[in-house]
């Protein structure tokens, strides 16, 4: 071989080594560490990035709104598994096979190794704990933000202080006393929460609140911010906690039931202090001063004073996004969700959450009387649905209505009632699905009603009767506002304190109807009785020879829910998850589900 | 064992042949030679290596769009990680992919996997490595030529019931549903027994419909190698056409929509010695490989040929149009031939090439080497697919019940042929590498050590995946007399995917040898020919997971909130999960230990045990990790699995006279078991995953079926996947808490995974006649039979099996007492399709791989070259449970191909 020969292939590998260079993708050829440190580009940004304009920073806030509990089924895990909570109540019966209500409660399945998005609270449910987790990135953060100004930074840690306590007034309506998180978790830190007591939970809410109220608006100034926390919902959820703490589920001299978490006082405050009733009275009462100073919250009054009138301004002020009295509408979408979760032919959870008996009879007569005891079911010669409380008629469905473009037939035998013996109630839920179908619900504007005005007034109203031994003026005042709103009268005067009480919280009742309100008004009252009522429904038999005249026939619905036969006081809280406390980082379970 | 300076040369790619030098490899099951190979007729060479080294667990798998081209997964040992458990593949030294080869071009494949062979690797050897060295050329010149033909048949197909057997089937199964009306009345079955109107009451056979009886391939080869002491070359080019077994694909003039699969491969390997002490190898390969299927995938025409039953619509209906309903929405048949074609094109050239320097003149035995290796793959997806319509027919009565006339509806849409293009993936991997090595004899020692190099990048589509590793590598091996032996490797090895700091780690390993026969109390014994024992125990790594997991990110999907009262979306930014705290690679400590045995120079025995410890495997954290921190919990490097087992190997050959015969084998059994996986406290203690293997095969116990609704209401044991009615499976209830639930599932049977994995072969010749057969099996296996139609009928409007209808008994009331299979259902049942002990069954199996006649006629005949003639079967038999469904392959597939194939091979 000649040199010459030699060297042109000695340019072989010097070629090769060169094309490997230029097509490696680099422009060098590195070696060593360097080599390594081309590492393939990261995805998305870090914390550095986001909380270095405003723009990414609100985008964190945002996240933590898109947590915030939601009534009624929006997505593939809904609490409950579809179910509304008022399925578990006595005014409301489930016929959803796949729901949460008969899966897991009806029949006693629920327990602590059962916890599940069946529960009607999932304990470790993610939204819950990243909505938290959000809103404090936001807090610790925020100040970094070099484009927001120290009102934009003081008002947005504002916002997300509200967030957390939400979550949390959810947390101790449910459980009880709950581990508290007061920063975003760190990577390096060592993993342990135990439980506050029930006093030290109230006080961390309250405090949140207190710490938000001077940097939140009482209205927000630009209709872009409707959504957003303000200070007239940070107070009514101030006055919603304290209402709950006070009441005698924690408020009292015993325990509801005894138990390791009851001895360490994180299920109830360990005795009775009427001073929690007046804490409640006061946080009523600055939410009515301000009310009075600041405005713009009202109950949105019928145009007209007869029943559809009534039923309109009833309608708008729990199901339009910017009703004057809903102090925060929760959002998970613009347009309506329900056309496919909630009334869409696919899962339609709204056709199976039925209104009962007793729900039935609880709505008093149109001129505020209750209705008859003693009602006449088997002749039908008076037509129960007449004449009602016109939020009777926006909160269940009755026979004869206009239904989905035609009338709805709930007779045994008609299109909503095939026969007899079909699950459910004879009667079906009107309210948030009204008579919507997948179709002509989809323009719809979604959104969930957090807290309604009338709540601060019922709440409030309790709270008086309660810490005064009986109601006052101001106290009758606020009932018949709510009252007189949908045409009833006033409540009869005289009331000695149970009776108003009593009034009260049948007026929330019907007030409240699939609202998530009348579940915690039974636990916090220990109703035993509520929860362990016959559930019954109503059969409805067309007349052969009269086509428009009916009788009725009352039937029970079995089997009974197992809090009726196996009572226990344990169902009043949820049960932590087994394997949440098995993790050993400080849980302790609630009384009856150890 | 092959020595370590051997297993640097492979790992070099040098051309120094030292398993020539130790070809005893061959004898125990570490390497298996080309010409074995191919005695297979499979395109793919991963579909030939089956049983033939030990250790390597290859297991066929499925192509799920084009039906044919499939390939076969390997493992080495069974597995050892909840992570990727593949063992690195090597061509010439490159990590390459062996089904970009031909058959033609492979010399020999080796498996590496003991504790040195693994530190070799470093970071990348902890699941082993499988070494493919293509052929090179020797002086001289030598032509050979081949062609082949094979013809494929299904190996096994299930099969379905007719018309009218369905509409049996599906009335009892409604019956057994609780509801009255049968779907088909007696006069209808009776229509659908004689054909009174094939129209409205059909009987399809889909598969009958959609395939032809036989599948075709045809390879052809042709090699040239030759050259000079100085250079020499191997060149090979080889062309390879397989055709699938689809019918009605030629419908259309536009186009074939044959399942199709096509590849050419041109090989050049150059050795050139520059100077005396200069030594040049480069290593080209250029593939072109197209595959054609129709414009539905493989995978959804086969489950419609499984679901739609012989009874649902016909082909087509009178009017000409294709049948169809709103049940199915879909016609296997149209879906063949009317959807159009989709052809995926690969281009690829692969290039290695290796400089060798000699500097003897610095110190004797020392040299330098530089490697540089450069792949690049594209592959391109090229369709024109189009839709059809389909018209669903009804009948409509008449008062006597008799059909009066046809509802037509015209469904789905027609479009016109649409063309479109994609580049659907690439793959470019860049390698450096240099090593100052040095070997040398002193008297009674040979002393070898080197230091390698090594830098890799591996850039597949999207460059996000990106993949770059590092090594800087030590090795000595120490020979006294051809009687001990001691390896030692030190390997310094980094990959990217580990933080910063922590990216390099060392893996050191020894190994010993002590070549007994080569003592002089051995030496020249006539029987004992070879006695070697040898052990090594050392670390290697993986990488094999996930980029940036280090690493704690934002992103902005899906979560949106709506301020104001118009519809205004505001984005959020969502949080990635925490990042994983201490990544480190996966760990591995290896301690083997084996002898091989020769004896009379003919007969050769191995055994050997293996230990692996892996840890640092990552793990989910969310067991032990709070739930309420309100971020996704990251995982944790603390899973830890044992792995171990044996492996044995014989080898046997020897000729009497003109009578020759041979004889081989190996066995591996490796059982694994999990140390820790992080799980959370357990209700029960059988319900921990912990202390037993990886593929465990779990499920409820059953414990025959409930007879009748009181039985059901009497139970003591409330069962929580359902209601229930009589004919479905009674469970036992393992915690006796009178709920089956969850808690209830047990461990039953193996793992998916064999633990058993043998093969054997068997040749026989006798004057240019030769006979070979291989066979190969696994056992300990268990597999979970839930295939739509065939194991699970009727369910969701789905077909029925006769392995269901007539191979079991199937509960009804008549039958309560003998049934093995629950009731039939046309629910989703949870409570029968649980996974249970009825739906598990027994993986084991024994299949004849390959099975030649040949004949060769040698130069002396014929003059001008030799040749061999032969007939061969791939995939004859199998020896298993399953008789519907190949046990490697009884999903919702394409089946398994049984070959029939005749050849010629030229050789001049």
């Amino acid at each position: 071989m000649n040199r010459s020969f030699k060297n042109r292939i000695l340019l072989l590998p010097l070629g090769l080594l060169f094309a490997a260079m230029s097509f490696n993708g680099c422009s060098e050829l590195n070696f060593g560490n360097r080599f390594l440190d081309q590492q393939p580009e990261q995805v998305g940004i870090n914390l550095d990035t986001v909380f270095s304009k405003k723009y990414y920073a609100m985008q964190v806030l945002t996240k933590a709104y898109t947590t915030l509990p939601y009534g009624i089924p929006y997505d593939a895990s809904p609490n409950l598994g579809g179910d509304l909570l008022d399925a578990l109540t006595e005014l409301s019966y489930s016929t959803l096979t796949y729901g949460g209500a008969r899966k897991v409660y009806y029949v006693g399945a629920y327990s602590a190794s059962n916890e599940s998005t069946l529960s009607k609270y999932f304990f470790t449910n993610s939204k819950i704990w990243s909505g938290i987790r959000y809103s404090w990135l936001m807090i610790e953060n925020v100040d970094r933000v070099p484009d927001m100004t120290s009102l934009e930074k003081n008002r947005a840690k504002a916002e997300a202080k509200v967030i957390i306590a939400t979550h949390y007034s959810e947390l101790f309506r449910h459980f009880g006393g709950v581990p508290y998180l007061d920063h975003a978790t760190g990577v390096n830190e060592a993993f342990h929460y135990e439980r506050l007591t029930v006093a030290e939970t109230v006080s961390r809410i309250v405090t949140l609140i207190d710490e938000a109220l001077p940097h939140l608006e009482w209205k927000e100034s630009d209709e872009n911010d409707n959504g957003r926390m303000t200070k007239a919902y940070a107070m009514a959820l101030k006055l919603r906690v304290l209402l709950f703490a006070a009441s005698p589920l924690f408020n009292s001299a015993e325990p509801y039931l005894a138990g390791e978490a009851s001895d360490r006082h994180l299920t109830w405050y360990g005795n009775y202090d009427v001073q929690r009733w007046r804490d409640a009275e006061s946080a009523g009462r600055a939410f009515m001063e301000e009310l009075a100073a600041s405005g713009v919250y009202d109950l949105v009054q019928p145009a007209t004073q007869d029943e559809a009138g009534y039923r309109k301004a009833y309608h708008d002020a729990y199901f339009t996004r910017t009703s004057s009295e809903v102090l925060l509408s929760v959002r998970m979408n613009y347009h309506n969700n329900y056309a496919s979760v909630f009334c869409g032919a696919t899962n339609n959870y709204a056709k199976n959450q039925c209104p009962t008996l007793a729900f039935m009879r609880l709505f008093p007569m149109s001129d505020g009387s209750a209705f008859p005891e003693d009602f006449d079911w088997e002749s039908g010669a008076v037509d129960p649905c007449a004449n009602r409380d016109p939020r009777f008629y926006e909160t269940i469905l009755t026979n004869g209505r206009d239904y989905q473009g035609r009338k709805c037939q709930l007779y045994v035998g008609g299109v909503d009632r095939k026969d007899e013996n079909t699950d459910g109630t004879g009667l079906l839920m009107y309210k948030f699905s009204q008579d919507y179908t997948t179709a002509t619900s989809l323009g719809a504007v979604d959104s969930w009603p957090a807290i309604r005005l009338p709540e601060v007034y019922l709440s409030y109203a309790e709270a008086i009767n309660e810490a005064n031994g009986g109601p006052n003026d101001t106290a009758y005042d606020l009932v018949n506002r709510v009252r007189n709103r949908v045409g009833l009268g006033n409540l009869p005067e005289g009331l000695d304190q149970t009776a108003f009480r009593e009034a009260v919280l049948r007026e929330r009742a019907c007030e409240f109807g699939y609202e998530n309100v009348h579940w915690f008004d039974i636990v916090r009252w220990k109703n035993e009785a509520a929860l362990r009522a016959d559930i019954q429904g109503v059969n409805m038999y067309q007349d052969n020879s009269t086509p428009t005249k009916f009788r009725y026939a009352i039937f029970d619905i079995k089997p009974n829910r197992v809090w009726k036969d196996q009572w226990s006081p344990k169902w009043y809280l949820s049960a932590i998850p087994a394997d949440e406390i098995y993790k050993n980082y400080g849980l302790v379970q609630n009384p009856g589900w150890e | 064992m092959a020595c370590l300076a051997a297993m640097l040369f492979v790992h070099a790619g040098l051309v120094a042949q030292p398993l020539q030098r130790d070809s005893l490899a061959f004898a125990f099951g570490e390497a298996v030679r080309g010409e074995t190979l191919r005695k297979s007729s499979h395109p793919n060479p991963s579909n030939s290596v089956f049983g033939y080294l030990k250790g390597l667990y290859t297991m066929q798998s499925t192509d799920e769009y084009n039906g044919i081209d499939v390939s076969a997964s390997f493992n080495l040992r069974g597995i050892a990680t909840f992570g990727t458990a593949t063992p690195l593949v090597l061509i010439d030294g490159v990590q390459r992919d062996l089904d970009n080869l031909s058959m033609v071009e492979i010399d020999r494949i080796e498996v590496l996997k003991d504790a040195v062979a693994s530190a070799l690797y470093g970071v990348q050897g902890a699941n082993g490595a499988i070494l493919i060295t293509t052929r090179r050329g020797k002086a001289g010149f030598r032509v050979s030529a081949d062609y082949s033909c094979t013809f494929d048949t299904p190996y096994r197909m299930p099969e379905f019931a007719d018309a009218a057997t369905y509409a049996l089937a599906l009335n009892e199964a409604l019956a057994l549903d609780g509801i009255t009306t049968p779907r088909y009345s007696d006069r209808e079955i009776g229509w659908f027994r004689d054909g009174y109107n094939r129209e409205l009451y059909p009987d399809v056979d889909w598969q009958r419909m959609a395939y032809r009886n036989y599948g075709m391939s045809h390879n052809a080869n042709v090699t040239f190698d030759g050259g000079s002491d100085r250079f020499r070359y191997f060149t090979s080019l080889s062309y390879s056409n397989t055709s699938g077994m689809l019918g009605q694909n030629d419908l259309f003039p536009q186009y074939d929509a044959q399942l199709g699969l096509i590849y050419l491969n041109l090989r050049t390997n150059i050795d050139l010695q520059l100077t005396n002490t200069t030594f040049l190898k480069v290593n080209l390969q250029g593939r072109l490989k197209e595959t054609n299927r129709p414009g539905s995938s493989i995978s959804s025409i086969v489950g419609s040929l499984y679901d739609i039953p012989a009874a649902a619509f016909p082909v087509k209906t009178g009017s000409g149009m294709w049948g169809g309903n709103n049940i199915y929405n879909t016609n296997p048949i149209a879906d063949i031939s009317d959807t159009g074609t989709v052809q995926a094109i690969q281009r690829s050239l692969l290039a290695d090439m290796t400089l060798r320097q000699g500097l003897d003149f610095i110190t004797p035995g020392l040299y330098a080497e530089a490697t540089v290796a450069f792949d690049n793959m594209a592959f391109y997806r090229d369709q024109r697919t189009r839709t059809y319509q389909y018209e669903s027919l009804t009948p409509i009565f008449d008062d006597n019940g008799m059909i009066s006339s046809t509802n037509r509806v015209t469904m789905g849409t027609k479009t016109e042929l649409g063309w479109s293009s994609a580049l659907n993936n690439q793959r470019m991997f860049v390698m450096v590498k240099g090593t100052v090595g040095f070997d040398r004899q002193w008297g009674d020692h040979r002393v070898g050590a080197a230091v390698v190099y090594e830098q890799n990048s591996l850039i597949p589509n999207g460059r996000n995946s990106t993949r770059k590793r590092q090594s800087i590598l030590g090795v000595v091996d120490y020979d006294y007399k051809g009687r001990y032996t001691v390896d030692a490797v030190v390997n310094y090895s980094g990959t990217a995917v580990l933080p910063e700091g922590d990216r390099f780690n060392v893996y050191p390993a020894v190994g010993v040898g002590w070549v007994a026969s080569n003592e002089s109390f051995l030496r020249d014994n006539r029987v004992v020919t070879y006695l070697k024992a040898h052990a090594s125990a050392g670390l290697s790594g993986s990488d094999l997971f996930s980029h940036d997991l280090d690493l704690q990110t934002f992103g902005v999907t899906g979560s949106s909130y709506w301020f104001g009262s118009n519809n205004a979306e505001i984005t959020g930014l969502k949080e990635g999960a925490l990042p994983v705290v201490g990544l480190v690679a996966e760990r591995s400590r290896k301690f083997d230990a084996g002898i091989d045995l020769g004896l009379w120079n003919r007969l050769y025995l191995s055994a050997g045990y293996f230990n692996e410890y892996r840890s640092n495997i990552l793990v989910s954290g969310a067991t032990v990790v709070s739930g309420v921190i309100g971020i996704d919990v990251p995982q944790l490097c603390e899973g830890k699995v044992r792995n171990h087992g044996v492996e044995l190997s014989l080898q046997l050959s020897d000729r009497i006279g003109d009578f020759g015969y041979s004889l081989g084998g190996t066995f591996t059994y490796a059982k694994n078991r999990i140390i820790n996986n992080n799980e959370g406290l357990k209700a029960e203690d059988y319900l921990y995953k912990k202390g037993h293997s990886l593929n465990q095969y779990y499920g409820l116990q059953s414990d025959g079926f409930y007879a009748s609704f009181e039985e059901i209401e009497n139970s003591p044991v409330q069962q929580s996947f359902g209601t229930l009615r009589p004919g479905d499976i009674r469970y036992v209830d393992q915690n006796n808490d009178g709920v089956i639930n969850e808690n209830d599932i047990v461990r039953l049977g193996y793992s998916t995974l064999p633990e058993i994995y043998y093969g054997f072969n068997v040749g026989l010749d006798y004057k240019g006649f030769s006979l070979y057969a291989h066979f190969q099996g696994v056992a300990h296996r268990n597999i979970y039979l839930n295939t739509s139609s065939v194991y699970f009928p009727l369910k969701n409007n789905t077909n029925v099996s006769t392995w269901y209808l007539n191979e079991h008994t199937r509960w009804t009331p008549e039958t309560a007492a003998t049934a093995d299979l629950p009731r039939l259902t046309t629910e989703d049942n949870p409570n029968n399709f649980q996974k249970n002990d009825i739906w598990m069954a027994n993986g084991s199996f024994l299949k004849l791989r390959n099975l030649e006649l040949s004949y060769t006629l040698d130069k002396r005949t014929l003059r001008w070259a030799d040749m061999r003639i032969f007939v061969r079967g791939t995939n004859l038999f199998s020896w298993d449970d399953l008789k519907y469904s190949d046990p490697e392959n009884f999903g919702v597939a394409y089946p398994s191909m049984r070959s029939y194939t005749v050849g010629l091979e030229l050789k001049f």
